[in-house]
């Protein structure tokens, strides 16, 4: 629609000006606006107004306009992409020593973020004291590195009621997730599930595979 | 192991091999142990049935139903006589021998290839036939056909209506896969009808018998999946559909008692609440807001209030409150742990487990009195549900590291054994509802 009314209007302009110079000028300022088509349909249906000596000369510059401002336009693509490849370059050598960086602190034997696991009491989602140091790990690191992603997965012992350990478990879940937050983590880093006492780690009725059930697991995601 | 409640005798064993199940498993193993104290009950002699191939079976499973509710003791007779309908003058010959309620009943191969039952049930001291009923249908429903007896009989005598033909489902766990079973309320005919790897908790009948609610997880979230079934066959008529998922944990799903609405608990940002969905749009409304754990409601009859049970006080108690207005009101006080209330049909009690610090046992809450009584003994009863009559509760309990179901009477007197097939982890039961005529 817009291209129409642009047309009709270099055509007014080409008819009342009906001077080579003025529809050189009308071209050069229509060149902008139309697109290969629309300019040859323009340009042909200026040709019953002009002489055809004048078109065939303006043609012809025109022609050598396009083909120098389309070999400046290639080069300054060509200088783009390589910038960008190289910007892309860099940036996925940069993320590649970042991910090894997670990987390796992740898994130093000595370090407190190879402990993935914090126990309860019974019916409880308190974080006892002496996981506090493990939960701060963690807290720091995933506000060291704000694309790490975990999931907490809140597990409870076999006894009592599945509906309320699945409550229960979803409460240990959130607990951490708030203590880490606290640390420093971003919300969006982690994710809250809560399987009950729906998937045990330990099978034994006795209270030393009772007490490894009442736990919350932090599980990176890669 | 029932050291605590004094067992007079073990009344009965039986032992039955089921049909191959649906989703695999060869064959299983069914066990139903019956074990029962000693008191008053009413006197009862089921004679064998007269007649073809399996009329023996049909009293036998009258005598097994009647007597396993704890209510009745069953007298046999010696003398192997009069097993068909009684003429006038044979009731001073059951009178002289002390007979007060006597079964007859034969049993007959159809030509059409249907098979036919008949029993009488006789009221010896007033010498009058108290009922008398025949039923034609197909070869395959001769359990029910017993079960539908029974329920006469119950019924006739008691002054309640029997359970016998109802259905409960429960979950088999194995170590990578759960799966939803509809067994007959005594246990025989358990079908497989739903398998997944995620574990599957909280099955609940619809009111109708005509959908089961449940839970299961669904990336790795608990949500509500509600499965159509045909309740009195006993098997899947269609797939589960999911309800929501609203976001956060979906879990512990109740029928209004309309079967239009469910109430679910909703667990998300540190809270777990009781919402009711509509099954029609699955628009939800907040029932419980408190920054603790609401769970596990339960409807009464009218669908005007629910109890459930909350930790907001610490610790894990049950609570009542109106589904229109906010009026929790605290139910339970004794001891440190009480869950899944179950309102019964009548709203007379809900069914609980109560945590004394050294095991876990359901009980039941009156709820005019306030008073709660225990009834069983195992040191890991959970998960109890109610017979639609009121007058059984089944529970999940466990013998050797696996999950069984136990059933207790209402007044603690009868208490029945269920164990599934060999190796099988058995647990969450649900009691359906009444089998409509």
């Amino acid at each position: 629609m817009t291209m129409k009314l642009l047309l009709a209007a270099g055509l007014i302009a080409a008819c009342v000006g009906c001077s080579s110079k003025t529809k050189m000028n009308a071209d050069i300022e229509q060149r902008d606006l139309f697109d290969e088509s629309d300019r040859r349909s323009f340009e042909q249906t200026t040709e019953f107004v002009d002489s055809s000596e004048a078109a065939s000369e303006a043609e012809l510059r025109a022609q050598q306009d396009e083909l120098k401002q389309e070999f400046e336009r290639e080069e300054q693509r060509l200088l783009e992409e390589r910038t960008k490849l190289d910007t892309e370059n860099a940036e996925k050598q940069k993320a590649m020593q970042r991910e090894a960086d997670i990987k390796e602190q992740l898994s130093q034997d000595d370090s407190l973020l190879t402990q993935r696991s914090i126990f309860y009491d019974f019916d409880s989602s308190v974080i006892k004291q002496e996981y506090r140091p493990i939960v701060e790990a963690h807290g720091n690191f995933l506000k060291q590195y704000p694309s790490v992603r975990i999931r907490i997965e809140g597990n409870c012992d076999d006894r009592g009621s599945r509906e309320y350990n699945l409550a229960l478990g979803q409460s240990r879940a959130e607990q951490l997730k708030q203590a880490l937050v606290l640390m420093g983590a971003g919300l969006d880093q982690i994710d809250v599930v809560s399987y009950g006492a729906e998937r045990p780690f330990a099978f034994g009725l006795d209270n030393a595979s009772r007490s490894k059930n009442r736990r919350s697991d932090l599980v990176y995601i890669d | 192991m029932f050291s605590i409640f004094r067992i007079a005798s073990v009344l009965a064993k039986i032992m039955c091999l089921s049909t191959a199940l649906f989703c695999g498993v060869a064959s299983s193993q069914v066990e139903v142990e019956i074990i029962a104290d000693e008191g008053s009950k009413i006197p009862i002699t089921v004679l064998p049935f007269e007649g073809d191939g399996k009329a023996r079976l049909m009293s036998e499973i009258i005598s097994a139903d009647l007597m396993k509710t704890g209510l009745f003791a069953i007298q046999d007779v010696k003398k192997d006589w009069g097993r068909n309908k009684l003429n006038e003058s044979e009731y001073s010959d059951w009178d002289s021998r002390d007979v007060q309620n006597l079964v007859v009943g034969k049993f007959i191969d159809l030509d059409d290839g249907r098979i036919q039952g008949t029993f009488w049930l006789y009221d010896i001291p007033g010498q009058a036939m108290s009922v008398g009923y025949q039923i034609k249908d197909d070869p395959t429903q001769i359990r029910r056909m017993a079960h539908h007896f029974a329920d006469l009989i119950y019924e006739k005598i008691t002054g309640d209506k029997g359970v016998f033909r109802t259905k409960i489902t429960y979950v088999v766990r194995a170590k990578d896969q759960s799966t939803l079973v509809i067994a007959d309320s005594d246990g025989h005919n358990p079908k497989e009808i739903f398998s997944t790897n995620e574990p599957i908790l909280s099955p609940r009948w619809s009111p109708d018998g005509g959908q089961i609610a449940f839970v299961s997880f669904l990336n790795r979230k608990a949500a509500v999946h509600v499965l159509p079934v045909d309740y009195d066959r006993s098997r899947v008529t269609g797939k589960p559909r999911i309800i929501g998922p609203y976001p956060g944990s979906n879990s512990a799903p109740a029928w209004s008692p309309d079967g239009k609405s469910l109430a679910i608990t909703i667990s998300k940002d540190g809270k777990s609440n009781i919402f009711i969905v509509s099954l029609e749009d699955e628009t939800k409304r907040q029932i419980t807001n408190s920054r603790s754990i609401n769970t596990e409601p339960s409807f009464s009859s009218d669908g005007k209030n629910i109890v459930f049970t909350s930790d907001r006080t610490g610790r894990p108690q049950i609570y009542q409150t109106s589904v229109r207005t906010v009026s929790e009101v605290r139910l339970t006080f004794e001891g440190r742990y009480n869950a899944s209330p179950q309102f019964s049909a009548d709203d007379a009690f809900v069914a609980l487990i109560h945590y004394d610090e050294r095991k876990f046992n359901v009980g039941t809450l009156d709820m005019k009195s306030g008073v709660v009584e225990i009834l069983t003994n195992g040191s890991l009863d959970q998960s109890p549900s109610i017979s639609p009559n009121g007058k059984v509760i089944v529970y999940a309990s466990e013998a050797n590291g696996r999950g069984i179901l136990r059933f207790v009477s209402k007044n603690g007197r009868a208490k029945l054994r269920y164990v599934g097939p060999e190796g099988d982890d058995i647990r969450e039961p649900s009691w359906g509802p009444f089998i409509k005529d």
